[in-house]
């Protein structure tokens, strides 16, 4: 009865440690100011995070705080932990296409930014900005792969369908909880043979895995692919797309309106004005090809 | 004082004339000098720009390689072989491409002005993939075709070229993709590389595709150029008086073609007028100096030849007055020599008298002359005639002499009766003498005709001295006195000189002394004068102890037929030739002879003789003497000099010798070293002491068993005899009779140190002449054609105990070694057929290498030349007729000896 008692103490401490941890970091635009520091919470992946202190999305964020008048921190984190570092409780996709509400964890930053996708179970645990960037799912293989990249037809759905036609008993990586989660594109619908990435991996990984033999193809985003086509030139190949037209943005806590209210109307004006192409240009000159529209003032 | 005034225009105008050709000669060096140095700054200035513009193309060259191989190009053309689609991958890849090329284009730049127009890739099929500048239609019509394997500079024109393409193809997997095009700003270059520092006034420089055609103008005359391939290039003088060049630019289609104007060369090369002024100045001045000195001369004529008619006029009146005066002189002259002429008629008669006196004494002298003549042919004949009659008599003298001699020997040896005996030793006394005195009067004749010669051979001077006392070592045994020599071995014994001669000498002083010394002993030294690296000379003195000369006689003793005092002569015998024919021996061989003497107290002869020093010596076996040094060895002799003598020998050796004079003290010295465990090895006995003979020593100390092991030998200034046992009863174990030589005393020292006591035996067994060649069983040849010659040799030979054939001549000699194997041969020199030399040459002709049959020449004929002339033929020695057994003995002993010790005598010249 002791014990019991005990535990629930403990539970009673741990919950009340919690909650005040929460109401300390969740903090909006006021906040932020108040303490005079912006936390960019940030997964190294494609030239959005490079991991050598630079990337479109840190450049952003660092302009964006600069903006407010306050001091940036980059702080890292996982696709595991991104949530809850952010929301103060963990969350994943549940098999139904939900999020899912995990264990509770300290809230350490005020906003996610490296070229997330905007993702429906993923609107439910966040708010995103106005889209920053395009993306879209492309299947890679290994160039020795009997997979032969298709004729583009002119209709990215009849491209699509021509691409899935051909995955059955080929190989495919995928990661998690990712915008390269197989279930996002009913990949096992295909017959493809579906291999997953361990967790805590990364989705700079994909590429550098298939080489190594861990499967035949894998999925990856356009921005990530055309990094990936100019570093293993002869090495790779496109298949071609397995997704529609996705959208990136900046993550931010439900209850931080204020801060999502000042960053897309600040986005507006970079946008327009420019800068925010020139940014682009610098990590994905290539993007415009594809998705000339999206960067149209 | 006009003439020099003349001259001085002369000289003066010459001078300046000379200065003006000395500048216009400067000047044009000069000029020559500057032209050449204007071709060569303008040869270096073409070539420095076509430098920079071959280095310009060569990085273009390298930018364009470096665009080809660039990852964005490669990665395209992986990518679209792998099959994606421009939609899906591609085009991401072809932007790249063209990023990379409008990258090269922002980048190169030359004072803000991009130096490419242009860059594409263009497929094989001629589709354009990437261009910088994809508005513009691009002309590619004009550059082709390319070049499918290199990056080809391809100009679009000639002189007028503005632009330039760089094509460099791309191949991937082998297959062509297309070429990467690169238009450049070739006028651009041309400007700031060629033209940046281009003054048209100093010429003009043109960049010029090579092989297109260019136009000729006067700025540029290109025809005037070198046509021809090999001459294309280089710069040289155009005939308006500009230069013109051309180089070619490396690695690219272009030459530089430069003009340079006179004008532009004129302002270095200006010296033109000044060179032309300078000749009209010259041209003047010698115009003025010929005027001048044209009238000068004219001027000097008109006097000259008024001075010439004054003078000849005054001339014409002093030859009128000389003849006048000649006139009368030749009057007073003719008169005079009519005088003379009477007078001179009256002279010649008597001259006439007096020529005909003076021919009749030139006859008279002629013949006078001519029985002089006859006086002195007749004179030299006679002397020829004595000089050929003399060798011949010497020749024929000595052949039957050494009958008479060789047969007395043989017969004194044959056991005559005490009668006979005397009888024949008188005859062999005698017949000696007259050989003797028959040798003094050839030797004697020989320097009365100054023919006596000295020969210079090699030759041992310890051997010679040696042979000397050899000869006369009998003559001293029977008067009972010692001989002793003493050579320091400090005098190099090898030399070069007449050998025989200086034992002549030897013999003569020696003999001598023998025979003026009634008891006592006569010693021959040798000293050291003085040497050099050539030559050596060499004091010899022979000591006697005998009757000395009075002072008064000293003087004359070297004359001839002089002696002490008649009565000398009577009885010590000789013809005192001796010492005369010494004297010239000495005299030749470059020394002097002399003598001092005391009456009753002995004499000393002595004299110096030069030697050559041998070059080459055979230097003999060295015999081992190790065995012996340190050995103690007892002289037992009453001889002082003797004891000296040995002492120092043996001393010489190695061994530690000590001397007694008597025998007593001889035996108290063995019984104190034997109880000092220090006892004698070897004890050297005289025969003949006073109180205790050798024989007698001998006996008590074998006798006594403390001192019996020391080793004996005895030796004696006697003879060892026949029969004579006493000795060798006594245990003595080698007999040696004096005076030894060193050798024979050498070798009888290291024989009884054996400890073998048959070798003892064996000591003892050669101390008989007659069963020592016996013993030996030496084949001998003898090659002789005189009968009695023949029978003496033989006689001799057979006496020795020696084997011995016999070849009547030459070619029979010849014959015998080729089938037999000899230990010596005797060769006679002159026999018929084939001589002794001859012979010797065949004989020395056939022997194989490494072997040497000694040959002795045997000849009657002593006239100077034949030893030389043996050595020449290959003879080893010489032995001159008539010869006794003791003679022969020598030579057998010297010669075999040599072959069964090897020690080596013969010295090869």
């Amino acid at each position: 009865m002791k014990l019991i008692l005990y535990i629930r103490r403990t539970h009673l401490l741990a919950l009340i440690l919690i909650l005040f941890s929460t109401w300390v970091s969740a903090r909006d635009l006021d906040e932020i100011r108040t303490s005079g520091v912006l936390r960019h919470l940030g997964i190294p992946y494609a030239n959005f995070i490079t991991g050598s202190g630079d990337g479109l999305d840190v450049e952003l964020i660092q302009a964006f705080a600069l903006h407010l008048g306050v001091r940036y921190e980059y702080l890292p984190t996982t696709w595991n932990s991104v949530f809850g570092d952010l929301n103060g409780q963990h969350a994943k996709r549940s098999s139904d296409g939900h999020a899912e509400l995990l264990e509770t964890s300290p809230i350490r930053g005020d906003l996610v930014a490296n070229g997330m996708t905007i993702l429906d179970w993923r609107r439910e645990l966040v708010n995103f900005s106005i889209p920053t960037f395009p993306s879209g799912v492309w299947l890679i293989a290994r160039a020795d792969s009997h997979l032969q990249p298709i004729r583009p037809t002119g209709n990215l759905q009849k491209d699509i369908d021509l691409v899935r036609g051909h995955m059955q008993n080929h190989s495919v990586l995928a990661l998690e909880s990712t915008c390269l989660d197989p279930a996002l594109y009913r990949i096992s619908e295909t017959g493809a043979e579906v291999r997953m990435l361990g967790k805590g991996r990364r989705l700079i990984e994909m590429a550098p895995a298939i080489l190594n033999g861990m499967a035949e193809t894998t999925l990856l985003d356009i921005p990530d692919s055309l990094i990936a086509m100019e570093k293993w030139p002869g090495e790779i190949k496109v298949i071609g797309p397995v997704s529609g037209l996705q959208e990136m943005g900046v993550a931010f806590r439900k209850d931080s309106p204020n801060l999502q209210a000042a960053f897309n109307a600040w986005f507006e004006q970079i946008k327009t004005d420019g800068t925010y192409t020139n940014l682009v240009k610098k990590y994905f000159p290539t993007v415009f090809l594809y998705f000339q529209d999206f960067f149209s003032p | 004082m006009k003439l020099a005034k003349n001259y001085l225009s002369i000289i003066t105008g010459s001078l300046l004339v000379g200065y003006v050709i000395l500048l216009l000669g400067l000047t044009h060096f000069e000029q020559k000098a500057r032209m050449t140095s204007v071709i060569e700054q303008i040869q270096l200035n073409l070539e420095k720009r076509s430098a920079a513009m071959s280095y310009f193309y060569s990085v273009r060259r390298d930018d364009i390689r470096a665009l080809v191989d660039h990852r964005a190009v490669t990665t395209f053309f992986a990518n679209r072989d792998l099959g994606m689609s421009m939609q899906y991958g591609l085009e991401a890849n072809l932007l790249n491409m063209r990023q990379a090329f409008e990258q090269l284009v922002s980048q190169r730049r030359i004072s803000g002005k991009p130096m490419y127009l242009r860059i594409q890739f263009r497929e094989a099929n001629g589709n354009i993939l990437a261009d910088t500048d994809a508005q513009q239609e691009s002309d590619i019509a004009a550059y082709l075709p390319m070049d499918p394997y290199a990056i080809s500079i391809l100009p679009q024109g000639s002189a007028l070229t503005t632009q330039v393409l760089v094509a460099a193809p791309l191949h991937y997997k082998g297959r062509l993709m297309g070429h990467l095009l690169a238009w450049i700003n070739h006028k651009l270059a041309q400007h700031h590389l060629i033209a940046a520092d281009g003054d048209s006034s100093k010429g003009r420089i043109l960049l010029h595709t090579i092989n297109t055609p260019v136009l000729t103008t006067k700025a540029l005359p290109i025809d005037s150029l070198g046509q021809g391939e090999s001459e294309r290039f280089g710069v040289w003088l155009l005939p308006n008086g500009g230069i013109a060049g051309r180089v070619p630019v490396a690695d690219t289609p272009f030459e530089l073609i430069g003009s340079f104007p006179p004008s532009g060369i004129s302002s270095i090369l200006s010296t033109r007028w000044f060179s032309a002024s300078l000749l009209i100045l010259a041209t003047l001045i010698l115009f003025g100096i010929w005027y001048t000195v044209r009238m000068h001369t004219n001027n000097l004529v008109l006097h000259a030849r008024i001075e010439e008619s004054t003078r000849q006029e005054n001339t014409l009146k002093e030859k009128n007055q000389e003849l006048e005066q000649e006139v009368v002189q030749r009057k007073k002259y003719e008169q005079e020599l009519l005088l003379a002429r009477e007078e001179s008629i009256c002279q010649e008669n008597i001259l006439k008298g007096k020529n005909q006196e003076l021919e009749l004494e030139v006859v008279q002298r002629k013949k006078y002359e001519r029985e002089l003549l006859q006086a002195r042919n007749d004179a030299e004949s006679a002397s020829q005639a004595k000089s050929e009659f003399l060798a011949t008599m010497s020749h024929e003298i000595r052949t039957p002499m050494n009958g008479v001699l060789g047969m007395t020997e043989l017969l004194l040896t044959s056991g005559l009766t005490g009668k006979q005996q005397q009888y024949a030793e008188t005859t062999h006394r005698s017949g000696q003498m007259l050989l003797d005195v028959i040798n003094n009067i050839l030797d004697f004749s020989q320097i009365e005709a100054n023919k006596l010669k000295i020969s210079q051979l090699p030759f041992d001077l310890q051997d010679v001295v040696e042979d000397a006392l050899q000869i006369v070592a009998e003559q001293a045994r029977e008067k009972g006195l010692e001989l002793l020599s003493d050579i320091p071995v400090e005098i190099n014994s090898n030399v070069i000189g007449d050998g025989p001669r200086l034992r002549q000498v030897l013999v003569n002083l020696v003999g001598n002394a023998v025979k003026f010394t009634e008891q006592g002993d006569i010693v021959v030294r040798a000293s050291l004068v003085e040497e050099n690296r050539k030559e050596i000379v060499v004091r010899f003195e022979v000591l006697d102890s005998g009757i000395g000369i009075d002072a008064d006689k000293l003087a004359d003793i070297f004359d001839a037929f002089a002696q002490a005092d008649g009565s000398t002569t009577r009885r010590y015998g000789g013809t005192g030739l001796g010492l005369t024919i010494s004297k010239r021996l000495v005299t030749l061989m470059g020394g002097e002879i002399g003598v001092t003497s005391k009456k009753g107290e002995g004499s000393i002869f002595h004299f110096t003789a030069l030697f050559g020093k041998q070059i080459q010596v055979r230097e003999p076996v060295a015999v081992s003497l190790d065995r012996i040094t340190g050995t103690k060895v007892l002289i037992v002799d009453d001889n002082l000099p003797t004891r000296r003598l040995l002492l120092k020998k043996i001393e010489d050796w190695g061994m530690q010798a000590t001397a007694a004079d008597c025998a007593g003290k001889a035996l108290k010295q063995l019984h104190e070293a034997a109880s000092n465990g220090t006892p004698y090895a070897l004890a050297i006995l005289d025969r003949m002491m006073p109180g205790m003979d050798g024989i007698t020593l001998a006996r008590k100390i074998k006798a006594n068993s403390t001192i019996a092991d020391t080793r004996l030998l005895m030796y004696s200034a006697r003879h060892e005899e026949l029969g004579d046992t006493d000795w060798r009863e006594a245990g003595i174990g080698a007999y040696l009779s004096k005076p030894a030589r060193l050798a024979d005393l050498r070798n009888h020292l290291l024989s009884l140190l054996r400890t073998n006591a048959s070798e003892e035996d064996d000591v003892q067994a050669t101390t008989s002449k007659a069963t020592e060649f016996a013993q030996q069983g030496y084949h001998i040849l003898l090659a002789e054609d005189n009968l009695v010659s023949l029978d003496v040799s033989m006689a001799m030979l057979e006496l020795l105990g020696c084997q011995a054939d016999v070849a009547e001549n030459g070619q029979a000699a010849v014959d015998y070694v080729s089938v037999n194997d000899y230990d010596m041969i005797l060769m006679d020199c002159h026999m018929p057929e084939m001589d002794g030399f001859i012979a010797t040459k065949a004989i020395r002709s056939q022997e194989m290498k490494g072997d040497h049959v000694p040959i002795i020449a045997l000849t009657a004929d002593v006239a100077k030349g034949v030893e030389e002339q043996c050595l020449a033929a290959g003879m080893d020695d010489y032995l001159s007729k008539p010869f006794n057994q003791d003679e022969l003995v020598r030579m057998l002993k010297k010669w075999l000896s040599v072959k069964d010790d090897g020690v080596q005598h013969f010295i090869n010249a």
